[in-house]
């Protein structure tokens, strides 16, 4: 009498599939992750030039005459590259700074403590980062020594 | 009689296959794509830094006087009319506390640094994996109590033209920076 071969039996086709949709679930995730990673370092490299950027422009400023250089208050800069004084308050809600198909950004400074020859330089650059709102801070002091 | 699987089963196994690692290979890609980005744009960020660091600090601390010419014969900038300053296509050079000339000038698409005293020479601000455009030098003066006003600007981009805009790099430097010897 022949014995019929069956193919696969019911419990090792499940532990198969339990196990490939472990790895597959394990490697997606991974790699979902490190996308997001990988974007928020991008965020942080643009964040950080943004903030440069308007460090550098202001420092020009602050040489071109301290004397028209801003005491105090706060002013949202949302255009890069900058070519004029930005609008008044800390920009609100509208984070329209970026480039390509990143424009998530805000930027704005706020002058404090200042003198005829000091000034604290407070910049900030914003952005969400999912739901929650990222934040990177420049501080810096300009001195006129003239 | 050996059983093994049927038709079916291979192109149900199949099917799902196909549905599966095209999405992890999508990923991966992506992945890539976007580590790439990032290397692109810290080796731009870093020569622009680095760049606009040096100039303006070489520019601030080290330039005694400036001229238009190479033979250090035309001063320019030393007066408050608008007449003696630069267009931003000319360069500038300058004159240190010991006589020497240096300047720093645009060369396919690196900045180059140059002065009697440095080797090599000429020495490059920027490395080939970048492209630097529109470098401007100018300088003006705003009144007659003060030393003259050096503004420096240039935009740095990476090597080629990508096809998609997301992809590309270009971040722009500008600054302004007063001659602290001035002579």
């Amino acid at each position: 009498m022949k014995k019929r071969r069956a193919g696969f039996s019911l419990i090792e086709v499940l532990i198969f599939s339990v196990l490939f949709s472990m790895v597959f679930l394990g490697v997606t995730s991974a790699m979902i992750s490190s996308l997001r990673n990988t974007k928020q370092s991008q965020r942080r490299i643009m964040a950080s030039y943004y903030a440069g950027e308007l460090k550098d422009w202001l420092k020009g400023q602050k040489e071109l005459s301290f004397s028209n250089f801003p005491k105090s208050g706060t002013q949202c800069f949302n255009t890069s590259p900058i070519a004029a004084w930005g609008i008044t308050g800390n920009c609100g809600s509208s984070f329209t700074l970026g480039q390509g198909s990143d424009i998530v950004f805000k930027r704005y400074v706020t002058f404090t403590n200042g003198t005829s020859t000091q000034v604290n330089v407070n910049i900030t650059v914003e952005w969400n980062e999912g739901n929650v709102v990222t934040t990177l801070p420049l501080n810096t002091r300009f001195t006129s020594w003239e | 009689m050996k059983q093994g699987f049927t038709l079916i089963e291979l192109i149900v196994a199949l099917g799902v296959l196909t549905l599966t690692l095209p999405v992890v290979f999508s990923l991966f890609l992506v992945n890539l794509q976007s580590r790439t980005k990032i290397l692109i744009l810290q080796q731009v960020k870093r020569n622009g830094d680095d760049a606009l660091a040096t100039i303006e600090q070489l520019v601030h601390t080290r330039a005694g006087a400036l001229y238009s010419d190479a033979a250090l014969t035309t001063e320019v900038c030393s007066t408050t009319s608008g007449t003696s300053t630069p267009t931003s296509s000319s360069t500038v050079y300058m004159k240190d506390s010991s006589g020497n000339r240096f300047y720093f000038y645009e060369s396919n698409g690196q900045i180059a640094s140059e002065s009697a005293v440095i080797s090599p020479n000429p020495l490059f601000l920027t490395n080939t994996k970048v492209v630097v455009s529109n470098f401007s030098l100018t300088c003006e003066r705003t009144s007659a109590f003060s030393p003259p006003l050096v503004t420096i600007a240039f935009q740095v981009s990476q090597l080629g033209t990508p096809a998609t805009r997301e992809e590309r790099a270009t971040l722009y430097y500008q600054t302004k920076t007063k001659l602290q010897n001035y002579q």
